[in-house]
């Protein structure tokens, strides 16, 4: 991973890419989603924890299709601007030019994490349940940070549009979040089951539930550790793999 | 320096760009690498700088094979890509010095970039935007960036492309001072045949992937040379034309922008050639009209060019 | 004289068993009773099971009988989806065979995460009839263990917002002055 193309890749991503101006819209959207959990009466119904749930899972899918929207874009914007063909010939190895793309996008997802914290405090203050709720946006946050965005970027290296890739990328986000919005009619049958279990998203929210409703210990739940661990291992092998596959489109 | 060994290039659809090419380029030459649309140049430069991977064939850089050296051989060589894109919002600085960290492990070096961006002649230029760099700048920014890493060989393809005569003129001034100055050797691929007249010592034409003509200019144009050519303007060309049909071993007169063009028969030694000579310039001079202008006539690359490609003229300057 | 008496019960037989509405009232076909717990009050998340006693009080057996939960809140005056309670309340419990005088047991599990004053539920339908007998209301009050700070929560997150826009606004504005200038 090269340092200077780890600076670059994040001033483009910050300025060129309106890394900048999804930051404010992240934050837009969760400050939109606090005025709704504490003005309207529906809302009302929701125990603290609750409310902390439903911001934490908004973080991590705004920050999620963040990255992988900027992942997805990272390597066919340098095909499609023409800028490829000269980094390909600096002596940077094709997994250093990946790993700083990857590392670009990164840094991105966890400024928004970051970002999240004054949220997350301000919710969970009184409850409790403050360091759970750091602990659960930060972990689950990061593994599937490293997951979605390594493969955002390896889509990025194999398709040849920025459309089809970033539409790729989001519809695999959508596909494996979608079950743990299910989990009431995936429950009833063995197979949708299976799927919860090894589902990351799915496991994010279990988690969350059992640390923060149940107050169960994350070393107890390995149940759903492990699915995010693997996951974030699948996400980053397939970027390494994929970045053995970078090369112009000439070859073809 | 560059050396190609019966390269072949063959892509999956089955196309065959590249067929059986070997050539060689000695260190401190312009060479230049002709030939019509589609002839297999882009592929054959990017196989000489190591982004194609040849499908037979050899190609050696500075002694070293490109497949197994491709880290080192990138240090010792600078690329001007045909389709060469730009970090818009970069400074020149910015991005020479973005090419130079990565060169160079992360370093910098604002005194020698300078000197670049200077040797370029976009010294004033450098906290510019390149997004507000017209085409001639960029493509000067661009060979800048091709010196980054202090190369011993320049690829270029197709460096004048889009730009105006002036533009031109200022891109084969600064190739020609760096191949002087600095002793760089410099690969170039055109449509323009004046840039490679102007500017190579060498050349290479291919068709269809196959390598056609090799040599130094001056070869081709002996070699392809039908009798000695001249040019002469009298103060009466049509009169002059007539006296000089009547000479022997004269093959051809005709007349051609103001000018009368004479080619002697071929073969002819260089005495004959100079007897010829004698001869048309009594003949004008004994029927009174006066030689305003007279000039060897050599073979341009253009009529080399199209003497060994019988091609039509299919986007060639 | 008995002859209109007989006619007009016979056509108030008639209406009542031909208005659904009435027909299911049929009183006293199945007996719904909540045995435990009586009452909660307690904080989140409260857990435990509903005991129900389904009492057969016709004479004769019904079959294919079907257990559900239903919860209003109070307050707010609204109902729930009911797999909100718990990840099995939501299952509707049958009563394959109950015979005439019988009793059988249903156990509803359930898990409140929410707070406020609601009222649990228990409905047996009979398929066959359409009767739909309802439990006495199990009277349910969550107590909040802690509050959300709406005014903290609304402060921060707007603060956070406008801080964050504006500092991109001056970012990007400074980007542009510097690239102006040169």
């Amino acid at each position: 991973m090269n340092q200077s193309m780890v600076k670059k890749e994040l001033r483009e991503s910050l300025y060129e890419s309106k890394g900048l101006w999804m930051i404010a819209a992240v934050s837009v959207i969760l400050t939109a989603l606090c005025v709704l959990a504490t003005t309207i009466r529906e809302a009302s119904a929701f125990s603290q924890t609750d409310v902390l749930q439903y911001a934490i899972k908004a973080v991590l899918f705004l920050t999620l299709m963040v990255c992988m929207v900027l992942g997805a874009s990272s390597f066919v914007a340098e095909r499609e601007e023409n800028t490829l063909e000269s980094l390909l010939l600096t002596p940077i190895s094709k997994l250093q030019l990946t790993l700083s793309k990857y590392v670009g996008s990164l840094l991105i997802g966890f400024v928004l994490l970051l970002v999240s914290v004054p949220y997350i405090l301000a919710i969970s203050a009184g409850s409790g349940l403050t360091a759970s709720a750091l602990f659960i946006t930060f972990f689950c946050g990061l593994l599937t940070l490293l997951a979605f965005t390594g493969i955002a970027v390896m889509l990025s290296v194999l398709l040849e549009s920025t459309k089809a890739s970033i539409l790729t990328s989001v519809l695999i986000l959508l596909v494996l979040t979608f079950p743990a919005f299910l989990k009431g009619t995936l429950k009833l049958s063995a197979v949708g089951r299976f799927f919860l279990s090894i589902d990351p998203i799915a496991c994010c929210f279990n988690l969350m539930e059992k640390m923060l409703v149940d107050q169960v210990s994350v070393f107890s739940l390995m149940q759903y550790v492990l699915p995010l661990l693997v996951f974030a291992a699948i996400g980053i092998a397939l970027l390494v793999w994929g970045s053995g596959k970078v090369s112009l489109k000439g070859e073809k | 320096m560059i050396q190609t060994k019966h390269l072949e290039k063959t892509y999956r659809n089955g196309f065959r760009a590249v067929k059986d090419l070997s050539l060689h380029v000695e260190k401190g030459d312009i060479f230049g690498f002709l030939g019509p649309n589609g002839a297999g140049k882009t592929t054959t430069i990017r196989m000489l700088d190591g982004l194609l991977t040849p499908t037979r064939g050899k190609v050696l850089i500075g002694g070293m094979e490109v497949d197994g050296h491709a880290s080192e051989i990138r240090r010792m060589i600078g690329v001007v890509p045909e389709s060469h894109g730009y970090y818009y919002w970069m400074t020149a600085k910015e991005y020479l010095q973005y090419f130079y960290a990565l060169f160079n492990h992360g370093g910098s070096d604002e005194k020698y970039l300078r000197a670049l961006l200077a040797k370029v002649g976009l010294a004033d230029k450098a906290d510019v935007p390149v997004g507000q760099f017209s085409r001639g700048m960029k493509q000067r920014l661009g060979i800048a960036k091709a010196l980054v890493n202090r190369p011993q060989i320049i690829f270029l393809d197709e460096p004048t492309l889009g730009l105006d005569p002036r533009g031109q003129r200022e891109i084969q001034q600064l190739l020609f001072d760096i191949n002087k100055s600095d002793g760089i050797t410099i690969f170039i691929t055109s449509h323009m045949l004046k840039d490679i007249e102007v500017l190579c010592n060498k050349v290479c034409i291919i068709k269809d992937g196959s390598l056609v003509e090799q040599g130094s200019i001056r070869e081709l144009q002996e070699k392809y040379r039908d009798g000695y050519s001249m040019l002469l303007q009298t103060s009466d060309n049509e009169a002059a034309e007539g006296l000089i049909r009547k000479l022997k071993k004269v093959a051809r007169v005709a007349g051609e922008d103001g000018q009368l063009l004479i080619e002697c028969e071929s073969g002819l030694s260089d005495d004959e050639v100079l007897s010829v000579k004698h001869e048309l310039v009594t003949a004008i001079l004994s029927n009174g009209l006066d030689i305003r202008e007279m000039t060897h006539k050599t073979l341009s690359m253009e009529d080399i060019f199209f003497k060994v490609t019988d091609a039509e003229k299919e986007g060639i300057a | 004289m008995k002859k209109i008496i007989s006619m007009f019960a016979a056509v108030l037989l008639f209406v009542c068993s031909a208005v659904p509405a009435f027909a299911a009232q049929a009183p006293g076909e199945v007996s719904v009773v909540i045995n435990s717990p009586t009452a909660v009050e307690d904080k989140p998340v409260y857990e435990n099971n509903l005991d129900i006693t389904v009492t057969n009080t016709t004479d004769h057996t019904l079959n294919n009988l079907v257990c559900y939960l239903s919860i209003v809140d109070v307050d707010r005056g609204f109902s729930y989806n009911v797999d909100e309670f718990g990840p099995n309340a939501y299952q509707t419990h049958s009563i394959t065979s109950l015979a005439a005088g019988e009793s059988a047991s249903v156990v509803i599990p359930v898990k409140v995460t929410y707070v406020g004053q609601f009222k649990f539920l228990i409905s047996v339908v009979n398929p066959d009839t359409g009767a739909t007998p309802t439990s006495n209301a199990l009277s349910v009050h969550m107590i909040a263990t802690s509050h959300l700070n709406n005014t903290l929560v609304l402060a921060v997150s707007i603060t956070v917002s406008l801080v964050i826009i504006v500092g991109v606004f001056l970012l990007m504005n400074r980007r542009k002055q510097l690239g102006k200038q040169k």
